[in-house]
């Protein structure tokens, strides 16, 4: 396959990244600088594999430092699989002997000329230029090295990425004005914060166009490779006409029909949400064959388990069957994850589409986490939901901050009255003409109208 | 071609002759939920996909769909590019245009199953408040108006697994819940199925119509003696004894889908008098005497589980049906599914799209060679 007369550009990893950056167009230099293990190889990596693949065109990975065995194996391991395009001679990997100055320099540039030009390769990646740079002064590599990539890449139309080092807790480096002829500029870099890291990617410069967001997190993920922190654009949450309204008789009085992609707040002080609403959840998923997923900041998987057997059976229901429905349980301790990390969790479960995703006790993560980050990120994962067409069941213990509630469409809330339950419900947002209704039900009559 | 059933069985005319179809066929799901597309493509090449299924020993493949994903215009998600270069910028119903040639060329037959309205999850009825019957049929003709032109798609499974909201006998009257012989239009499966079956007909009357068993029928044809509430939704055709769909009969074909302990555990698994040794007597019941006694075709359109890594009488439950198929030349089938993600079968294939589960597989293989030799 060759590229066609109307290609837009290259895409970029992660298509959420894409939709808000857009492609990269043909004769476009990259420079792709940041800390080491902050992710730049997976970078540049995961543009070449995806886009030689895509387009059926040739690249080169140069690398002055790990061999190619080396990077095969841990590239595999994040999905990239570089043996694929290199059967399809669309792929080689080059492993640059030691050599130092100006020798190594002519080598580079005398290798990139042979497969650009020569052998019509379109996408190629030096990883990294440091030592090159190092090697020379500010006017040298203005007049060898800036004239002869800039030259490379515009005549050939071909993508070229520039891996540049930047040392630990630097922001910035001698670039011997290497920032001035690339048409993108991407700083990776890591932080620890509180012990843990996280990793951003700055968009300093992006081929003159207006850069709608400068700092993105991400996370390099097992079998996935680069996963970026940004939400679906809004206009990718689609209403259809054909909505299945999820309910049952004794749910109806308090969530009504639950439309798909609905997020349902369910906030209690005491804690751990009433017996009732397990059993709510239980119902649904026998009823309307649902597939459901668990991820609790707080219960361990063995104690949700034993709380769904036991609604199951309080509704006459064989426990297996309501297991078998499960994508997945899990339990994460939000003091040993970064915000980050937990956030690409729960995107990669929405991404198994289940149709119902419960968050359980998010009250941890303001316990750990600043309170506007948790509101923000839940935010951006109820618009992952969203455009999922995922329900979301978030237990948590109150009401937090004035940003929490805006994500909820239904928010419950569960009072206690002499030991007892009271379920009130409040619907926030719907595609319906909005309807606010706020209903008490005693827990004992809920639980009841089930056991009927 | 032109599909026909005779004295129950399924051929092909080409040319004027009648040949002998066995459609011994697998699920490839995915159009059906929110990726608009079958599922697999974030790992592998759809082609590959296709020749893995041939490779494997089947000729025909059920794909379920979604009102969405066969609107022109909406666009898949899931599929990686880098593995799917020539499905770039296709819409899922252009998608699926190519998925059927290209089976085509390689002797694949296809039964295109609307599986659910919403692309979440399946409905009871054919309609909902915000869809209607005819907004159903226009959407089958749509279909079979694009896609009838395809010599191997072989018909229309017109709805998967009408099912009830509500137990017997509350489910007979509640008005949301799929009947059969009530004598009630807005909830008789069978008579919709005519219906929708004789609009499906008009454009491609090439095809045949597949139509699925309810979970519960009227009070009479209930009435049986093994376990009547113990059925799986769309395994139940009691009722077509009493009241068979009025389609014609060259056209018509019965599609139960039966499963055992993985899917969910009825009471009968629990009782020694019937499992194992006498499961035959719960689907001659059920839906086995459709062919048995009354000589109409049966396609088993959905089985399956997950052979052992799951409920450990699976493994019996699976060798038991393929010996109950073999024993009545049932050579009509659709496992369910080649998706390794469906979350209570598994698949025929291990979690890397790739490695075929060969112990399901040998059990498949023995109704193929069964049937082969007839």
């Amino acid at each position: 396959m060759s590229i066609s007369q109307d290609f837009q550009g290259f895409a970029l990893p992660d298509s959420n990244l894409h939709n808000i950056l857009g492609p990269l167009p043909p004769s476009t230099t990259v420079l792709i600088l940041g800390h080491p293990g902050a992710g730049k190889s997976t970078f540049a990596a995961n543009i070449v594999f995806e886009n030689v693949l895509r387009f059926g065109v040739k690249g080169v990975y140069i690398s002055l430092a790990e061999d190619k065995e080396k990077f095969y194996s841990y590239m595999r391991r994040l999905g990239m699989d570089f043996t694929i395009p290199e059967s399809k001679g669309l792929f080689e990997y080059i492993h640059v002997p030691t050599l130092t100055g100006k020798d190594l320099i002519e080598l580079i540039i005398e290798r990139l000329s042979q497969k650009v030009v020569g052998e019509g390769v379109r996408i190629a990646v030096i990883d990294s230029v440091t030592p090159l740079l190092n090697a020379l002064t500010t006017e040298e590599a203005r007049s060898m090295l800036h004239a002869t990539l800039y030259s490379l890449t515009s005549a050939s139309k071909a993508l070229l990425m520039l891996i540049a080092d930047l040392p630990f807790a630097t922001e910035s480096t001698d670039l011997k004005g290497l920032e001035f002829i690339a048409d993108a500029v991407f700083v990776f870099k890591t932080k620890i914060e509180k012990g843990i890291i996280n990793r951003v990617v700055e968009v300093r410069k992006f081929r003159g166009k207006p850069i709608p967001l400068a700092e993105i997190p991400f996370t390099i993920e097992e079998g996935r490779s680069v996963r970026f922190l940004v939400p679906p654009l809004y206009s990718s949450i689609t209403l259809s006409k054909t909505l299945l309204e999820i309910t049952h008789r004794c749910i109806e009085p308090l969530w009504g029909s639950v439309e798909p992609s609905t997020h349902i707040g369910v906030v209690t002080k005491v804690g751990e949400i009433p017996f009732s609403i397990w059993v709510a959840i239980v119902r649904l998923t026998h009823d309307y064959k649902l597939k459901f997923s668990i991820i609790s900041f707080r219960n361990p998987p063995q104690k949700l388990q034993t709380i769904l057997e036991a609604a199951a059976k309080a509704i006459n229901i064989v426990p297996q069957n309501i297991l078998k429905r499960t994508l997945s349980i899990l339990s994460v301790n939000p003091a040993i994850l970064s915000p980050h990390q937990l956030m690409g969790m729960l995107v990669s479960e929405i991404e198994r589409l289940p149709n119902i995703l419960v968050i359980d006790r998010v009250d941890m993560l303001y316990l750990y986490y600043p309170s506007k980050l948790v509101d923000a990120m839940l935010h951006m994962i109820s618009t992952h939901a969203k455009a999922n067409k995922v329900i979301i069941i978030e237990t948590t213990g109150n009401i937090y901050t004035k940003h929490q509630t805006p994500r909820y469409d239904l928010l419950h809330y569960i009072t206690y009255r002499n030991g007892v339950a009271i379920h009130r419900v409040k619907r926030t947002l719907s595609v319906k003409p909005v309807v606010q209704h706020v209903h008490e039900l005693g827990d004992e009559a809920l639980l009841k109208c089930f056991l009927d | 071609m032109y599909y026909k059933v005779k004295n129950g069985e399924i051929y092909a005319e080409v040319r004027g002759v009648d040949q002998r179809l066995h459609l011994f066929g697998v699920s490839w799901f995915g159009f059906e939920g929110q990726a608009h597309v079958v599922h697999g493509l974030w790992v592998r090449n759809w082609v590959e996909l296709l020749e893995t299924i041939r490779a494997l020993g089947f000729n025909a493949i059920r794909i379920p769909f979604c009102t969405e994903a066969v609107k022109p215009g909406t666009a898949p998600s899931t599929i990686l590019y880098a593995f799917n270069p020539d499905l770039q910028n296709l819409d899922s119903l252009t998608v699926l245009e190519k998925i059927i040639v290209k089976a085509g060329e390689l002797g694949l037959y296809i039964i295109l199953n609307y599986h659910n309205i919403s692309c979440i999850a399946v409905e009871p009825l054919w309609y909902i408040d915000s869809f209607t019957e005819q907004d159903y049929i226009s959407i089958w003709v749509s279909v079979a108006q694009r896609l009838g032109k395809y010599p191997n798609v072989v018909g229309a499974d017109l709805k998967n697994e009408p099912h009830s909201v509500s137990p017997r006998p509350r489910c007979y009257t509640d008005s949301q819940s799929a009947t059969w012989g009530m004598g009630n239009p807005k909830t008789d499966w069978n008579l919709a199925a005519e219906r929708i079956g004789r609009a499906v007909l008009e454009v491609a009357p090439h095809w045949l119509i597949l139509v699925e068993g309810t979970q519960y029928t009227n009070p009479q044809s209930d009435d049986v003696p093994l376990y009547p509430d113990a059925v799986y939704w769309g395994e139940n055709l009691r009722a077509v004894r009493d009241y068979p769909v009025n389609l014609p009969k060259d056209k018509l074909v019965y599609s139960p889908h039966v499963y055992g302990p993985d899917i969910y555990v009825l009471p009968y698994f629990e009782d020694s008098d019937i499992f194992p040794d006498n499961l035959y007597k719960i689907w001659d019941q059920n839906w086995g005497y459709v062919k048995k006694q009354l000589g109409s075709a049966l396609v088993i359109g959905e089985f399956g589980g997950r052979y052992g890594s799951g409920d450990p009488r699976d493994v019996v439950w699976q060798q038991r049906f393929v010996d109950y198929l073999v024993e009545n030349d049932i050579c009509h089938f659709f496992y369910w599914a080649l998706n390794p993600n469906s979350v209570d079968t598994g698949g025929l294939l291990e979690d890397d799209w790739r490695t075929p589960k060969r112990d399901k597989l040998d059990n498949l293989m023995r109704l193929v060679k069964h049937c082969s030799s007839l």
